[in-house]
């Protein structure tokens, strides 16, 4: 390894760009890919196949979608404050991405005798820096509905301010919870605290932090059943009802990436983060015990079953078959059994091995985000909206003092010693 | 307007703390979505430009009037339908017939389709029976004069409709 390739590869900026790059796969490159997701899952619910036309399993009709959304005319009602019309859908996507910057991808990882980590900034607030800025959303959704000059978006703005604002407050506390179990701030010494046993995880360690974090953060995200802020059936789309083409698609996608964000964050805070239980993702004493073999052979497999899908005929026109989504997918379970054929080989070669392991918990957490967003999905399709007295009342006479119950209870049991 | 008072049984704690209740109709819910994914065959859906729902025997669909051998259209212009067809969809203009055994001859046939209920009234009112009702259902346009259809969309095809 030359000496230009070692700083590079130990440099900081390089695995802050690297962490920046990820966070925007899983979002901005990802966003096509959920709203297929959303769309198809609400299809599968509701027992009908949804977008399967175009592309295989209809993947490439997110695109058509994206196209025919930003060449679409931009309507500015009259009447509407220009300004702040204009501003409110760039709060939001904004406030939204700039949360990722303090998520870790992965642990800590020895380089060249240095310690790098997949994530942009390091910040010893980090949980606290994302309570603030997440919560800076609710100023794009109020000034949408404001400036729109609209009753219907009027509502949903107001409903938007006190609904986020009542429900932010216990997430907050949860997340209290959550930091007398960790003791630290840092989202990176948070997932470092649940490494282990499955026990370790914080859903183990406060599941009534969990529960109470879980139903606050659709509250934030606007999602059913707390979507009342956009409730079609009452106020047309709420808030965004005079947005049209980009700007509402950055409504939109602003919507994802706070749900992407929350998704990771549950991940981070209760579901162990990169780590997977009773198992080390960063070194064994064999390469078949590290994780990173057998995780490209899940992908593998995936690949290989996914292939076998598209390719064979279908009885009925369900889903297109096609041969070269099937090549690609076969070519890609190929790669990843070289890589793990390649990591048997090389495994003592200490950067590669180290690598390799960062790739294996970056998947670990992929995978665990990936089932909390089809989470949203899943609850979204089988919870009604709420009331909106129901809300308020569930807001601040049950999750309210549940969570400062949980804190109560999390205080003694830490000073008690038993988390 | 009376109020209608529905007593409703009590909900226990287990249906009140929401929580289980939401998991069990997440269950149910994810129970669906798997069988969709796996057994899409079994989905209750026509896919529709390669999959058609069948329609019943006495459909009642666009229509269409029987030629007779030679050809020529089964109708002798005694304006029965236009005078039942209830919206007034049909619109007739006879002429004089060469074969002195007919008498009158549509020289023009036209049905709003736009207009039509598809009540089947003409159908009944023919004493030629020289219209008909086919199962053929699809025939949007572009425009409404596309759709004002005259004697030739209307004769008898080859092979029938679908």
């Amino acid at each position: 390894m030359p000496e230009w390739a070692q700083s590079i590869m130990t440099s900081s900026i390089t695995w802050a760009v690297l962490a920046g790059v990820m966070a925007y796969m899983l979002t901005l490159v990802g966003i096509p890919v959920y709203t297929w997701w959303e769309r198809r899952g609400a299809a599968l619910i509701q027992r009908r196949p949804g977008p399967n036309r175009r592309g295989p399993y209809g993947l490439v009709q997110a695109i058509a979608d994206a196209v025919k959304l930003a060449v679409k005319e931009d309507v500015v009602p009259a009447g509407a404050n220009k300004w702040m019309h204009a501003i409110a859908p760039m709060i939001v996507m904004t406030v939204a991405l700039t949360t990722f910057a303090v998520i870790p991808w992965s642990g800590d990882i020895e380089l060249f005798g240095k310690t790098v980590r997949l994530q942009v900034a390091d910040l010893n607030f980090g949980i606290i820096f994302i309570l603030a800025i997440s919560s800076m959303a609710v100023y794009g959704v109020t000034l949408a509905g404001w400036s729109s000059n609209n009753k219907y978006s009027m509502l949903g703005g107001l409903r938007a301010g006190a609904q986020m604002v009542s429900y932010e407050i216990a997430l907050g506390l949860a997340v209290v919870g959550m930091v007398l179990v960790y003791g630290t701030l840092k989202l990176n010494l948070m997932v470092a605290g649940q490494e282990g046993s499955l026990f370790q995880w914080g859903l183990f360690q406060a599941p009534l932090a969990f529960l109470i974090y879980m139903v606050a953060t659709y509250a934030e995200t606007n999602r059913v059943p707390f979507d009342l802020v956009e409730a079609d059936s009452e106020i047309v789309a709420g808030f965004h009802t005079e947005y049209s083409s980009l700007r509402f698609g950055l409504f939109y996608m602003g919507e994802y990436v706070h749900m992407a964000v929350s998704a990771v964050l549950t991940v981070i805070l209760f579901f162990g983060g990169y780590h997977v239980p009773w198992a080390h993702t960063l070194f064994g004493t064999t390469p078949y015990a590290t994780l990173f073999p057998w995780v490209m052979a899940a992908l593998a497999a995936l690949c290989l079953a996914l292939a076998w899908d598209t390719s064979r005929p279908k009885r009925r026109a369900l889903t297109q078959g096609n041969m070269i989504f099937a090549a690609i997918l076969v070519a890609v379970a190929g790669g990843a059994l070289l890589l793990a054929t390649l990591y048997g080989l090389f495994y003592d070669v200490a950067w590669f091995a180290a690598l390799c392991s960062m790739v294996t918990q970056v998947a670990v957490l992929v995978v665990k985000f990936l089932f909390f967003f089809w989470l949203f999905i899943w609850v979204r399709w089988t919870v009604p909206r709420f009331r909106y007295d129901q809300l308020m009342k569930l807001g601040w006479k049950v999750m309210l003092p549940l969570a400062l119950f949980n804190i109560g209870l999390t205080s003694v049991l830490v000073l008690a010693g038993w988390l | 307007m009376a109020v209608k008072k529905i007593n409703r049984p009590p909900q226990n704690w287990w249906e009140r703390a929401y929580v289980f209740e939401i998991v069990r109709g997440m269950s149910i819910t994810m129970k669906h979505a798997l069988k969709s994914w796996f057994t899409p065959e079994h989905m209750p859906i026509y896919q529709y430009p390669e999959e058609r729902r069948p329609v019943a025997e006495r459909f009642r669909g666009r229509h269409r009037i029987r030629r007779r051998p030679d050809g020529s259209p089964t109708c002798v212009a005694c304006y029965c339908c236009q005078t039942v067809c209830p919206p007034n969809a049909i619109d007739i203009v006879a002429e004089e017939c060469d074969d002195p055994a007919i008498e009158k001859r549509p020289q023009s046939f036209r049905i709003n389709m736009i207009r039509c209920i598809y009540c089947g009234m003409c159908v009944e009112a023919c004493p030629k029976d020289a219209i008909y009702m086919s199962q053929d259902y699809e025939f949007a346009n572009q425009t409404r004069e596309q759709l004002h259809f005259e004697l030739e969309d209307l004769l008898d095809v080859e092979k029938g409709d679908r």
